[in-house]
């Protein structure tokens, strides 16, 4: 009943040391995969990045927009509406004044007018920082962001939340 | 062996560490940009304006736990109807030296820049009839 142990211990201690090493082969394998996921996550707070600042400039071009009034339509009927075509160059100017380093706008801004409601959709391609030194990782990603935004008036009452685009 | 291999996971980690730097700073110079034109549009006159920009940029500065002495505001535009207003932050972060890539060292300076328009129809600001005709 006293000997086995002993017999175990002397086992242990053989195989330990016929893989004598092997923690010198794991290592570079170990950290080559922490620089990895480390540069994964750089890449993905960057595309983050990217959507936060694209968001922003749809939010900005959005309220810029909504300030473009029909005063003409407004003075003839008494309703608040938006002027399409001033409403989607001061969202284009808007866009274009917001600084969107390391985005690539994927064309013009989409500008929709219902009513007293613009929406502004931007669409954005962010090319990887790390990514394209690791295989399969490479590719950009395609991010989007909306915003709409609604000019206040008290007639014909509070303007229902829509999907206008 | 050990050795090199702790070396290069540590370069390697510090090398992640500066590009989060940078990332975090242009985040930072982001919101300050951002802050700074919404609260230039909204001051009351033009010389409150350009105070009030640099106030809510460093309060953004430091929000993020940045000092917002690295940072510098550069405001265009005038407090009038239509007019439209940029803001450029530009914030400087310092980067960590690291041996094999000592270009890294010494700082980065993010910039951001934000612009918002002046709301059209707000009383008690000079107007201009050809900004408001586009």
């Amino acid at each position: 009943m006293g000997g086995t142990p002993t017999t175990v211990i002397r086992r242990r201690s053989a195989w330990a040391s016929k893989d004598a090493g092997s923690a010198l082969m794991l290592l570079p394998a170990a950290v080559l995969v922490m620089v990895v996921l480390g540069a994964l996550v750089v890449d993905q707070a960057h595309i983050f990045l990217a959507q936060r600042q694209l968001a922003s400039a749809a939010q900005a071009a959005a309220t810029d927009a909504v300030s473009q009034l029909d005063s003409a339509a407004f003075y003839r009927t008494g309703a608040v509406a938006l002027d399409p075509t001033a409403a989607d160059r001061v969202a284009v100017g808007s866009v274009a004044d917001q600084s969107l380093d390391g985005l690539q706008l994927e064309g013009p801004p989409m500008v929709v007018v219902v009513g007293r409601q613009v929406c502004v959709a931007l669409t954005a391609r962010v090319p990887a920082i790390f990514g394209r030194a690791i295989p399969g990782f490479g590719a950009p990603t395609i991010v989007t962001a909306r915003s709409t935004a609604t000019a206040a008036g008290d007639r014909p009452g509070p303007v229902p939340s829509r999907r206008i685009c | 062996m050990l050795f090199f291999g702790a070396l290069i996971f540590v370069v390697g980690i510090l090398v992640v560490a500066n590009a989060w730097g940078v990332l975090d700073a242009k985040l930072v110079a982001g919101d300050a940009a951002r802050e700074a034109a919404w609260a230039f549009v909204q001051a009351g006159s033009q010389s409150a304006a350009s105070a009030a920009a640099l106030d809510a940029a460093d309060q953004a500065v430091s929000a993020h736990g940045r000092d917002p002495s690295h940072l510098s505001l550069q405001i265009d535009g005038t407090l009038a109807r239509c007019h439209r207003v940029v803001a450029q932050a530009s914030y400087r972060t310092v980067l960590i030296s690291l041996p094999w890539v000592g270009a890294l060292a010494g700082s980065f300076t993010a910039s951001a820049r934000h612009s918002e328009l002046v709301d059209p129809y707000r009383s008690g600001l000079p107007v201009s009839n050809a900004a408001c005709a586009g």
